[in-house]
């Protein structure tokens, strides 16, 4: 499993780069951290003839309030490392759940090089962080030479490896509304070992109270691993939304029934479909009971 | 014994910071002038007739130097036990990698894209992968001049097993079985080959047995063993793996095709689908016993899996058959075994040897007879435990045995009662005890000791010779250790020689645990030769009698006067001028006094030692989703005296570890006769996550046979560990775990059906 030959160019900036997507796009393959890209290249899933590096672009690695355009939201920059997320200071009062999830990635030496973009970009059914940002409404900026866009990571999968991303295009930011009440949010992902395993099944919830801080105004519930992409839930979440705690506390098996029968999981060498869908269950259900006391204990006074 | 210096004394690896630093050459970063990449093109199906293969246009691509097929090797069967191997598949396919030609070019880009364009017409065949469906009658033949798929059988009974069957209170009989394991070594298997004008060749190869191997590589290529020449540099682990295979004469055929060294290393996948992994084995088990607990009889059929082509896997299956019986005091006992032709990868050797398979069963076995008889599974094998100076059924001598030292001292650092006692849901504890060999008389039919030359030259420089292996086991520091204590200096002023076939004994190699104990034996005599010729020296500078002349920490004295003294160095100046020149050069042998087993009854005495152990597991369960968390974990060892009791220890977590690895998640598993999970993404073995702290206990009775009291304990660390933890999981939830690995799913569908029973036992 040799690497075939390639150009290789490391751009100095964000401009330079998609000048040279411009040019080149189709013919060239970014990399970030590499951790998938080098494989996939090993394994002759993708042949780039030109490899463009987006390692030297600072300017893309970072956790910002967005002070621009309101104080309500948070932009994580594409090359930011899964290991500096896990343990951003902000990120871990707000959406510990984001925290949790990437700081399950592989390895330390993993998560030391491997970016939130590459991780999304990646779409991998099974990507960690995906579930995580499908909860909490993520939005990702495209930019390209002609300009940049937003767009909603839920649009942003087609299938296994595949997503809306333009040859052109790259991911230049992620950006989460910031939430107004209460929240909290819980993820698990079931593995073959505790360390350095990709997800046979992810399970993200999260909830938000409204101002009464005792009705659930927003749930979210996204599967990894599941199915070709990382998916929603919404008829698992419509059963909770709404509700007061102590009433959702009583659906909760329901809802996770509800979402282990929405997955579509396969069987294979890692898990059969039916253990992944009965972890699905249990995981919904854990990870509710968890979020659900969470929100109990900081909002009904 | 007198008071050691260097014996018994924690160093780290001699050669542990040069791995540190990345400085070491392993087979895989060696290169010489000219050298050629090779690379082979193996079947893609698990049986399939080969009816033509067309070399041309990989010959034609640019930097390809030679191709090679089956009809560039002499055509001559050949294999280390059983004549059922050729270098490349002759007329069909055996399995999904079996060797189908292979490449050498310039570099490795070529050799790979080249496999690419060599054209092979295959024509599908039935295959069997399973070994129970092997020996049925309508099962496809995988080599057609063996019936029913038989690649051997074993036999030994001993004592009236059916008497004592009806003799007992308490009879447990089930199937058990043990699925194929990867060895996982760090660096996958392959050579260096280089051919000289007169047709000699040079094999460098990370090996166990570097001398059996030439012998059996000599017949393959149809040259005589001595114009083979074996040497073994620094290698990346082997766990048994590394003997015969087939990779290393494809090398040698590559080179003798294209006249140049050629270097071929397996890639990862393709160690996966050939190199030799552990043999799979279906036992079936009846065990009896009296109402006070002691065991009656015992009754066993094996049924391994050989893959494709011999290896060992016989070997191996007899080892299940019957070593277990010399842990106990057995009196009644038959065993029969099958090895069984499949179409997957031949099987072979992996840490254990059989011993691991069956030790998972008997002591599994042996729980479930604690359990009807309300015994405490520790006095159930306090009963029972063979102890020192005892003779075991097939007539093995067991001189030292601290088998119970190892429970008593395991249950007490486990806290045993306590947790047995305060039983908490979906937690529990188990132990497991084993037994196993420092050597194996009929491994080689010929001799089974050991031999050692140590060498020294005018500067002092001390060099030792073995002919066994070191693998990154530790074996060059423990022979560093046991020569520099008899020499009587320092550690750093011994160098160990890599393997050379050349220059080295013609040692057996490492496996069955024998290395400290028939290697450190054999360089222990070397030393004390060379001693006996150093002390004639200093006898003269000193003006004393040779037998009163000592040698400590680097200095020669007179016993009695140690005031007086000369530099280890001067003397061995002198010794050199003495001898024009000469080195003084130390030689010796080791004759252990076992028994070859008798052919038929198996009886005899197989090794000069036995070491012991017993390992506690703690697990937690988690119910909801059948995964299994390895809390604690104690390993107490009987190693005779462990010459390193930190690489000692070493060995205890690593088995110990190889062992979870093995109980609760690593299988190789197939679908369609092919190797699903060739890779380290979904060869899944255990992180540093998913190993508890292990507490390793060393248990020294001393062995007269070995080095400085010194036995084996390479093996022993992995044989108890699954059924320390299948026990420990049947405590927590009173499923017996039959199949390994412990799937999750299954634990967990057994989980919920005993659920849903009202009450339980426990
Ligand atoms: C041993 C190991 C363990 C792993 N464990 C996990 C795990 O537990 N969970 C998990 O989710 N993943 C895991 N991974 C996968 C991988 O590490 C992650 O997906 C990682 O986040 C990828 O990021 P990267 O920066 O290395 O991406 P790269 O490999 O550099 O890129 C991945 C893909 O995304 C594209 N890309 C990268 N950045 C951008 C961008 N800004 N704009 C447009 N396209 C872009 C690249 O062109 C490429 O196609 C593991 C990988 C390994 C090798």
């Amino acid at each position: 499993m040799r690497i075939q030959p390639f150009d290789y160019w490391a751009a100095p900036g964000l401009n330079e780069a998609l000048n040279e997507l411009d040019l080149h796009g189709a013919d060239a393959t970014v990399i970030a951290g590499g951790t998938d890209l080098v494989l996939n290249m090993k394994k002759k899933n993708i042949l780039p003839r030109r490899v463009i590096s987006l390692h030297n672009l600072n300017e893309l690695d970072f956790v910002l309030t967005d002070e621009s355009l309101d104080n309500d939201s948070v932009r994580i920059g594409a090359l930011s490392k899964h290991a500096d997320l896990a343990e951003n200071p902000f990120l871990k009062q707000h959406f510990p759940i984001l925290c949790e999830a990437v700081g399950l990635i592989g390895s330390w030496q993993i998560r030391n090089v491997g970016t939130i973009g590459g991780n999304i970009c990646n779409a991998s059914p099974a990507a960690d962080s995906a579930p995580p940002l499908l909860v909490l409404d993520a939005q990702l900026v495209l930019a390209s030479k002609k300009g940049e866009k937003k767009i909603s990571l839920e649009s942003f999968f087609t299938g296994p490896g595949a997503t809306v991303l333009e040859p052109d295009q790259i991911l230049k930011e992620i950006v989460i509304e910031l939430p107004k009440q209460p929240s909290a949010g819980c993820y698990m992902k079931l593995r073959r070992r505790k360390a350095v395993d990709v997800s046979l099944a992810g399970v993200a919830f999260q909830a938000e109270t409204g101002p009464d801080r005792k009705t659930l105004a927003k749930v979210g519930i996204a599967l990894g691993g599941v199915a070709p992409t990382p998916v929603r839930v919404p008829e698992a979440e419509a059963l909770l939304a709404g509700r007061t705690l102590d009433e959702a506390v009583t659906k909760i098996s329901d809802c996770a029934e509800i979402a282990a029968k929405a997955a579509s999981p396969i069987d294979d060498v890692r898990a059969t479909a039916s253990y992944r869908r009965t972890i699905i269950n249990v995981f919904i259900q854990r990870c509710a009971q968890n979020v659900l006391n969470t929100l109990k204990n900081s909002g009904g006074d | 014994m007198s008071k050691l210096d260097v014996v018994g004394k924690s160093f780290p690896q001699i050669d542990a910071l040069e791995k540190a630093m990345g400085k070491t050459k392993f087979v895989t970063d060696l290169a010489l002038p000219q050298m050629l990449h090779g690379r082979v093109l193996r079947s893609p199906y698990p049986h399939a007739k080969i009816k033509n293969i067309d070399t041309s246009k990989a010959a034609r691509l640019a930097g390809v130097k030679a191709v090679v097929t089956y009809a560039d090797t002499p055509g001559i069967k050949y294999g280390p036990r059983t004549d059922d191997w050729t270098i490349f598949a002759d007329d069909k396919a055996r399995f999904y990698g079996d060797e189908v030609a292979a490449v050498a070019a310039v570099d490795e880009d070529t050799a790979e894209g080249a496999l690419d364009l060599i054209e092979v017409e295959y024509e599908e065949l039935p295959f069997v992968a399973d070994p129970l469906e092997a020996m049925q009658a309508d099962a496809p033949l995988v080599h057609d001049d063996k019936p029913g798929n038989i690649a051997a059988e074993f036999k030994v009974e001993a004592g009236d097993v059916d008497q004592a069957f009806k003799d007992s209170h308490v009879i447990y009989e089930d199937r058990y079985y043990t699925n194929q394991v990867y060895q996982a070594y760090m660096e996958p298997m392959g050579a260096l080959a280089e051919i000289d004008k007169s047709g000699r060749l040079t094999l460098w190869t990370g090996t166990q047995i570097p001398n059996m191997m030439r012998m059996t590589y000599a017949t393959a290529l149809g040259v005589s063993a001595d114009n083979i020449r074996v040497i073994v540099p620094d290698y990346g682990g082997a766990f048994g793996a590394k003997m015969e295979n087939n990779v290393h004469l494809v090398a040698a055929i590559l080179a003798r095709k294209s006249g140049r060294p050629v270097r071929l290393i397996n890639t990862r996948h393709d160690d996966f689908i050939a190199g030799n992994p552990r043999v799979p084995m279906y036992i079936d088990i009846k065990l009896g016993a009296t109402k006070d607990g002691i065991l009656t009889g015992k009754e066993v059929q094996v049924v391994g899996g050989a893959g494709a082509r011999v290896v060992y896997s016989q070997v191996i299956v007899a080892t299940a058959c019957y070593r277990v019986d010399s842990l106990y005091r057995f009196k009644h006992v038959r065993s029969k075994g099958f090895t069984v032709y499949t179409n997957t990868v031949p099987t072979a050797c992996f840490r254990g040897f059989g011993n691991s398979q069956m030790t998972f069963v008997l002591e599994s076995a042996l729980d479930m007879i604690a359990e009807q008889l309300n015994i405490d599974p520790v006095d159930l094998r306090l009963k029972n435990g063979i102890g020192p100076n005892e003779t075991s059924v097939h007539g093995w001598k067991i001189n030292s045995s601290g088998l119970k030292e190892c429970v008593v001292k395991a249950a007490e650092k486990a806290e045993w009662k306590t947790k047995r006692g305060q039983k908490k849901p979906f937690k529990g504890i188990g132990l497991s005890c084993c037994n196993h060999v420092s050597g194996n008389r009929p491994f080689a039919r010929e001799f089974d000791g050991g031999a050692g030359i140590v060498r020294i030259g005018r500067d002092g420089r001390i060099t030792v010779y073995h002919g066994e292996s070191d693998m990154g086991q530790g074996q060059k520091t423990t022979f560093a250790q046991i020569a520099a204590e008899r020499l009587g200096v320092p550690l750093e002023m011994i160098y160990v020689a890599d393997v050379d076939t050349d220059i080295s004994p013609f040692g057996l190699g490492s496996f069955a645990t024998r290395g400290t104990l028939m290697g450190g034996n054999g360089v222990l005599a070397a030393a004390k030769d060379a001693f006996k010729q150093l002390a004639e020296t200093a006898a003269g500078m000193l003006e004393a009698s040779a037998e009163d002349v000592r040698c400590r920490k680097g200095s020669f004295f007179i016993s009695g006067s140690p005031e007086k003294s000369l530099p280890f160095k001067e003397v061995a100046a002198q010794a050199t001028y003495d001898r024009h020149g000469a080195p003084v050069v130390g030689t010796g042998f080791y004759t252990p006094p076992t028994v070859l087993p008798d052919l038929e009854t198996k009886y005899g005495n197989i090794s000069p030692a036995y070491p012991f152990a017993c390992q506690i597991a703690e697990v937690e369960i988690d119910p909801d989703t059948g995964q299994v968390t390895v809390t604690n974990f104690v390993g107490a060892h009987d190693v005779g005296r462990a010459i390193n009791p930190l690489a000692t220890e070493g060995q205890v977590r690593g088995g110990v570890t190889q062992g979870l690895g093995w109980t609760l998640m690593e299988n190789m598993a197939y679908a369609d006769g092919k190797l699903i999970n060739p890779d380290f993404v979904d060869y899944i073995v255990p992180s540093a996550l998913d190993v508890p702290e292990i507490k390793p206990i060393l248990v020294e009775p001393i062995e007269p046979n070995g080095p400085y009291g010194a036995k084996g304990i390479g093996e022993p660390a992995l044989n108890p560990t699954m059924s320390a933890i299948t026990n420990a999981i049947y405590n927590a939830t009173g499923i017996r775990i039959k199949e390994l690995p412990v799937s999750p799913e299954k634990l967990l569908e057994e989980i919920n059906k005993k659920r849903g029973q009202p009450t339980d036992n426990k």
